[in-house]
């Protein structure tokens, strides 16, 4: 007989059944999903890096070497396997003048590590020795096309290409000119694919090279990589997991796998909060008739269980519904986040947890939801049960009465429906402000990122940065800069190193600075600048280290070993860089006294006469690095938007079905308005004064809590990219409240429609009090 | 010879379809004159409240014709129909569907500003129609802290504040006891006297014939005796 009756419960709430499976599954299944997106982007990195083979170890050379030599030290070390390649920087030459930084890969057509993902065109070949393979994001960004000619200036030589495809690398994912800044900026490097015979040839190398890519299987691959760059002019050494490409993507991902529970945890949160209201409001709908069961002699647990077996019905569909929309917001943020990102294809999977997440929430919150009133409820005497709940004790105090009277009958009657169930607006006010606040937090936070590296370029007082083809003597550097034209010139050292503090390792970049560095400005936030013995970190590196000012710190390249103490913390993007005196880094580095790259103060024809020198390998200008970054930024906005459009499409969910199942409790009501006259205009004032109120409640509370939701998560993004303050600014929060107000109007002329069919001559019958 | 009040010009009106379908009016003719206290009677599913609803606006009548207050509501548009309720006709439901978030006061200032009287006579008509009902003091409470019959006195006056030419009143007693549906029935009497309007009550309570200055019977769709016209 229950059976029955449950089934026949559902068929009769038709309509109102539907928007709380609705509630259910939207509520239990954005959080689950946004679960899911997460184990896919990590998957697809995975499959990307694994599929593409990143390669265990990158020893890049300060000069060319005979490959042979080379591939016996790496098989001496068991490296297996192992492949060399011409790696050259220079600068492209676009039409227009433009002059971005250009790095070409010379690499065998058949390479197996850090292999080509062709997104476009055809494949490095042999047999089309001028035949290029360009970065798509490079090429995008220049509008550069396939069979489109590619010009390049390389070691002073120009050199002409021809563009026979598009690839990506696991090396140059993210591919940058600036790769101290741990922020990438796609399409700010031309990343060129050639064979490797080809850019030899093009170049006058012969057969020589300066970069060798190996994988170390087995044990100790760390002293293994050492020994195999002991003795060999090495410019940089970089093991896989300090790949510039792949550090990243682990440090966004990280921040994206920060960012998902807190998230998650917000739609679960509201889900919940809608479900339980839904279901109470369902089960108290069905007083009268669970009190009849009780006077008619049914025992308490026959008239919880008559609640929840239709609370299981519903409880399965919305958890059917909640790992659909697992499903789809997981693949449509993933996706979202992988064309971010750059990778050529998304990995998904059904994983379990996420979705058995899914189903548990809906399944568990809509069970539990159910069951608390329906006990409340058998507890109760049968002839309490039977007087009905309705607005049984609807009331106002004086002076919101009189308030309230004020307006117009139609008026008074939309603001007092949101007085009637207190508890029910108040939550659809709080998910609706913790949708719009959500979506403006994620404003805030790109504002404040772009704040942040608007205000570090600005301290800075070098125009141009200037890698050197080869060290130098750091005052013939400095000179090179003068004698092109720059007015001031600041002569570096950078190279790989490993700090180890108690225990704890980082990868870092040194970066030798001259005393009193006059054009690389540290914003420092404890201590003092570099001094002989004591160097500056990022707020990241002393995080990660877990060391302050004063502290020791073991310092190891593949030159030298040491011990220096922290004398400065600073705030920077490039969070990787850790600063100290020249002449002592250059010791480390194993190039004493000489320089590798120049910071100049000069204007755009100093910096054509340097990019000119046959011993400048890159010019980089700082306006080019910040609008690069700015595009990065945008780009990210991307997948921002996907959140925020899931957010407020969420917010938008709850807004309908709060007032689909408001319009259907009163249904009387709005028949008994037409009953006396009220048009379409009234009715529907009536119903867009409630979730208007609403919406503009909500509007107002969402920019306290878009503000609160920021912050955490700017602390997030801090311990995974770098420091970004928080700047929150009116036009983080005024589109998101327009399209919330959008939403509520569209939401309005849903339920108005619905007021408006009613078949006034049955609905009047109903009782509107009990 | 004026116009009747009311017009039912063999009205057809069936519910369902296929072997559900349920005649519920089947050549109805009826004529009611302004002024009348008509009480149709009937057992129930004879057709009554559906009766009502064709005269109200609330519904059209599959085949025929219904004329009311000089306005021929089978071909009325939707605007025309509600601005019809709002100005010539009063309801009272069996169930009072007063509004649950307004007072009392506010209850029959609903009915009456929509039919565009301004706020202040709004209110003072809805005041002195409260009072006229014996709920003057009441006019601040809402509808839950009201009784039935108070609640009933209460609908009543909402669907004469506005002064309409006809009230429909769908089994104004059948929630009452006895005592305050007669106190009720009177009511109704004394208003009809009093302003004139033409008041249609319907019912199964063959006790409410007596309220009536015309008893209309009502069986199997149509009339069940011939009704004085």
């Amino acid at each position: 007989m229950l059976w029955r009756k449950a089934l026949r419960d559902l068929r009769a709430m038709g309509m109102r059944a539907l928007l709380i499976v609705v509630v259910i599954g939207a509520g239990a299944g954005t959080g689950a999903g946004i679960s899911l997106a997460l184990h896919d982007v990590e998957r697809t990195r995975d499959d990307f890096y694994s599929e593409y083979r990143l390669a265990d170890l990158d020893v890049r050379l300060l000069r060319p070497l005979a490959p042979r030599p080379l591939l016996r030290r790496a098989r001496q070390v068991g490296a297996r396997p192992a492949e060399t390649r011409l790696v050259l920087s220079g600068e492209a030459l676009m039409r227009g003048g433009a002059q971005p930084a250009a790095e070409v890969v010379g690499m065998s057509p058949a390479a197996v590590l850090d292999g080509l993902a062709v997104t476009g065109g055809r494949a490095l070949s042999s047999a089309a020795p001028r035949g290029a393979l360009l970065d798509p994001d490079f090429a995008e960004r220049f509008h550069l096309h396939l069979g489109d000619r590619l010009r390049l200036r390389l070691g002073g030589r120009r050199v002409e290409l021809r563009i026979r495809g598009l690839a990506r690398s696991p090396e140059y994912l993210l591919a940058t000119a600036n790769p101290d800044y741990l922020v990438p900026q796609p399409g700010s490097l031309a990343v060129v694919f050639l064979p490797r015979a080809s850019l030899q040839r093009i170049t006058g190398l012969g057969e020589r090279v300066n970069d060798l890519v190996v994988d170390l299987p087995g044990r100790r691959a760390d002293r293994r990589g050492e020994r195999l760059a002991a003795g060999l002019p090495v410019a940089a050494l970089t093991p896989r997991s300090q790949q510039y490409s792949l550090r990243l993507t682990n440090a966004d991902i990280n921040a994206f796998s920060i960012f998902a529970p807190v998230m998650g945890g917000i739609f679960a949160l509201v889900g919940l909060l809608l479900i339980v209201l839904s279901l109470r409001r369902l089960v108290n709908s069905q007083r009268r008739e669970l009190g009849a069961l009780l006077a008619l002699g049914y025992p308490p647990r026959t008239v919880v269980a008559t609640v929840l077996l239709p609370a299981a019905f519903l409880a399965l569909a919305g958890g059917l519904l909640a790992m659909a929309v697992t499903v789809g917001v997981g693949r449509l943020v993933a996706a979202e986040y992988s064309n971010t990102v750059g990778f050529p294809s998304t990995s998904h999977a059904l994983a379990a947890g996420p979705l058995a997440l899914a189903a548990g929430l809906a399944l568990g919150a809509t069970l539990l939801a159910a069951a608390a009133p329906a006990y409340r409820l058998a507890r109760l005497e049968p002839t309490q049960a039977m007087r009905g709940e309705r607005f049984s004790t609807f009331g106002l105090s004086g002076w919101l009465q009189r308030a309230t009277g004020l307006w117009p009958p139609a008026v008074a009657y939309a603001i007092r429906g949101l007085l009637r169930r207190p508890l029910l607006s108040a939550a659809t006010v709080f998910s609706i402000a913790v949708a719009i606040g959500l979506a403006a937090a994620l404003n805030i936070l790109v504002s404040s990122t772009n704040s942040a590296v608007d205000t570090e370029f600005a301290q800075q007082g070098w125009t141009y940065s200037v890698d050197l083809a080869r060290p130098l003597p750091a005052s013939r550097a400095a000179a090179l800069a003068r004698r092109a034209g720059a007015r001031r010139a600041e002569a570096t050292i950078k190279g790989p190193a490993r700090l180890r503090s108690g225990g704890r390792d980082a990868d870092v970049e040194l970066a030798g600075l001259p005393a009193r560095p006059p054009l690389l400005r540290l914003g420092l936030t404890a201590g003092s600048s570099p001094a002989p013995g004591g160097v500056v970190v990022s707020e990241q590196t002393a995080r990660s280290l877990r060391v302050g000012v004063g502290d020791e710190l073991e310092v190891r390249t593949p030159a030298a070993r040491t011990k220096l103490a922290v004398a400065g913390i600073a705030r920077t993007l490039a969070t990787q860089s850790t600063y100290l005196p020249r002449a002592q880094a250059s010791r480390l580095l194993g190039s004493p006294g000489h320089a590798t790259s120049v910071l100049v103060a000069a204007g755009p024809a100093a910096a054509r006469r340097l990019r000119r020198d046959p011993a400048v390998a890159r010019v980089t200008s700082k306006s080019s690095a910040q609008s690069a970054e700015r595009e990065m930024i945008e780009e990210l906005t991307g997948l921002i938007s996907v959140l925020q459009a899931i957010s407020l499409g969420v917010g938008a969910i709850f807004l309908v079905s709060v007032l689909a199942l408001s319009y259907l409790d009163r249904r009387g009501e709005f028949a008994t308005l037409a009953a006396l006259g009220y048009g379409r205009r009234q009715i529907g004032a009536a119903v867009a004064g409630e979730a208007l109120t609403q919406t503009a409640i909500a509007a107002a509370l969402s920019i306290p809590l878009g503000i609160l939701i920021a912050s955490p998560l700017s602390d997030r993004i801090a311990q995974a990219w770098f420091e970004i303050g928080l700047h929150a600014e009116p036009p983080n929060f005024i589109w998101v409240i327009v399209l919330a107000l959008v939403l509520a109007l569209l939401a309005v002329a849903q339920a108005t429609r619905r007021a408006l069919r009613i078949d006034i001559a049955v609905t009047v019958r109903e009782r509107l009090i009990d | 010879m004026s116009e009747p009040l009311v017009l039912i010009d063999r009205v057809r009106k069936a519910y369902g379809s296929g072997a559900a379908r349920q005649l519920v009016l089947d050549h109805l003719s009826l004529k009611m004159e302004a002024g009348e206290f008509a009480v149709v009677l009937g057992p129930s599913g004879c057709g009554k409240t559906t009766l009502l609803n064709l005269i109200g606006g609330l519904d059209t009548p599959d085949a025929g014709r219904v004329r009311a207050c000089g306005l021929d509501l089978t071909n009325a548009s939707r605007v025309e129909l509600t601005a019809y309720r709002a100005r010539s006709v009063g309801f009272v439901f069996q169930f009072y569907n007063l509004l649950p978030t307004l007072t009392a006061q506010e209850n029959v200032e609903a009915g009456v500003r929509v039919a565009g009287v301004d706020r202040e006579p709004a209110r003072e008509a809805s005041r002195s129609l409260l009072a006229r009902v014996g709920l003057g003091s009441l006019g601040d409470r809402f509808p839950s802290q009201l009784s039935g019959g108070e609640q009933q006195r209460v609908a009543i006056a909402r669907a004469l504040a506005k002064q309409p030419r006809l009230l429909l009143a769908d089994e104004p007693t059948g929630n009452l006891d006895e005592e305050t549906a007669g106190g009720v029935l009177d009511l109704m009497r004394e208003l009809n006297e009093e302003t004139g309007t033409t008041f249609v009550v319907v019912s199964h309570n063959p006790v409410l014939a007596r309220a009536g200055k015309r008893v209309v019977r009502l069986s199997h769709g149509g009339l069940a005796e011939p009704s004085p016209v």
